[in-house]
């Protein structure tokens, strides 16, 4: 019975050891705020957007421990055209006034050392649909750099304004920090 | 119409149309706290002052050469509709995606694109054919 309850103490202790470990191995990973882009891309529309802001704690060697949370603000749409801007702002399409904010959330990571996928929550426009994120992680020691590529359906997220792309593919490249 | 006279209009209204640009940037931009310098500066003003102001004193050597002042009105009227179909081109320009507040660029430029002819036909009094 002595020896049993030994065994159950080594285990226990054993668990918790390594499920500290694996909590110091998640690096909670800081935007380099200056540095990124999230840019998008259509027949006879590209731009970009700011206003990012992160929760990215994650882990190369065990992804399925990350959590990444994304958000922008949709006011800060960006075509290089004022016309454009206002178009892509407007109620038919973004809607900014009213849902200024577009927000990915992770619901699972799971990928080899380089090539990832996140599954997550893409809202826009107060429609949230899943989507699956593929995405590289650069390690540079102190630094790293999340890059990143998928498309949209634009009417999935009812954005129906005339002249919008049907499909618009998105591309990020998000610097980071420790 | 000399081309003495065809030169000295050209010059002249390129000075003055790019004065009136470069007065008018520096007072948008600071006005409205924003920078087009990517794609508007002030050597670029010049350029396009100068480019603007020799092509019209070209026109006007050609057509005096040709008609006389028979045509002069009508050259006027045509550098005057050029003048407003040039911002056709403004409202669609794209700007590089790091300039921000694109929504303010025709308000700097479209004013910009009638400097040339609006210092041009100032001046033409001056450089009349029968004057100096």
């Amino acid at each position: 019975m002595k020896t049993k309850n030994i065994k159950l103490a080594v285990a226990a202790f054993t668990i918790l050891f390594a499920s500290a470990f694996t909590v110091i191995q998640s690096v909670n990973w800081k935007l380099k705020e200056d540095a990124y882009t999230v840019s998008f891309k259509g027949p006879k529309v590209d731009g970009v957007i700011k206003g990012l802001k992160t929760s990215i704690v994650f882990d190369e060697a065990n992804p399925e421990k990350s959590k990444i949370t994304a958000t922008m603000d949709a006011n800060t749409v960006n075509t290089g055209n004022g016309m454009k801007n206002k178009h892509a702002k407007a109620e038919d399409a973004l809607n900014a006034a009213q849902f200024p904010e577009i927000k990915f959330e992770s619901t699972s990571v799971s990928g080899k050392v380089g090539n990832y996928t996140a599954v997550g929550k893409l809202t826009i426009k107060g429609v949230t649909k899943e989507i699956n994120l593929p995405f590289t992680f650069e390690n540079k020691g102190a630094e790293a750099v999340f890059k990143g590529k998928f498309s949209i359906v634009t009417k999935d997220y009812n954005i129906t304004k005339k002249g919008t792309p049907d499909v618009l593919e998105i591309d990020l490249n998000v610097p980071v920090t420790k | 119409m000399t081309l003495k006279k065809t030169i000295l209009h050209a010059l002249f209204s390129s000075v003055l149309a790019a004065l009136a640009g470069i007065m008018y940037n520096s007072i948008y931009c600071s006005a409205f706290e924003i920078n087009f310098k990517s794609v508007l500066n002030v050597t670029g003003i010049i350029g396009a002052s100068i480019f603007g102001c020799v092509l019209m004193s070209i026109g006007y050597f050609v057509v005096y050469k040709w008609k006389g002042e028979k045509l002069i009105a009508a050259l006027n009227i045509l550098i005057a509709i050029l003048s407003f179909a040039s911002i056709v081109g403004v409202f669609g320009f794209q700007l590089p995606m790091e300039v921000e507040s694109p929504e303010l660029f025709p308000g700097l430029a479209v004013p910009m694109h009638f400097f040339p002819a609006l210092s041009f036909f100032s001046l033409a009094p001056i450089f009349k054919a029968k004057t100096i």
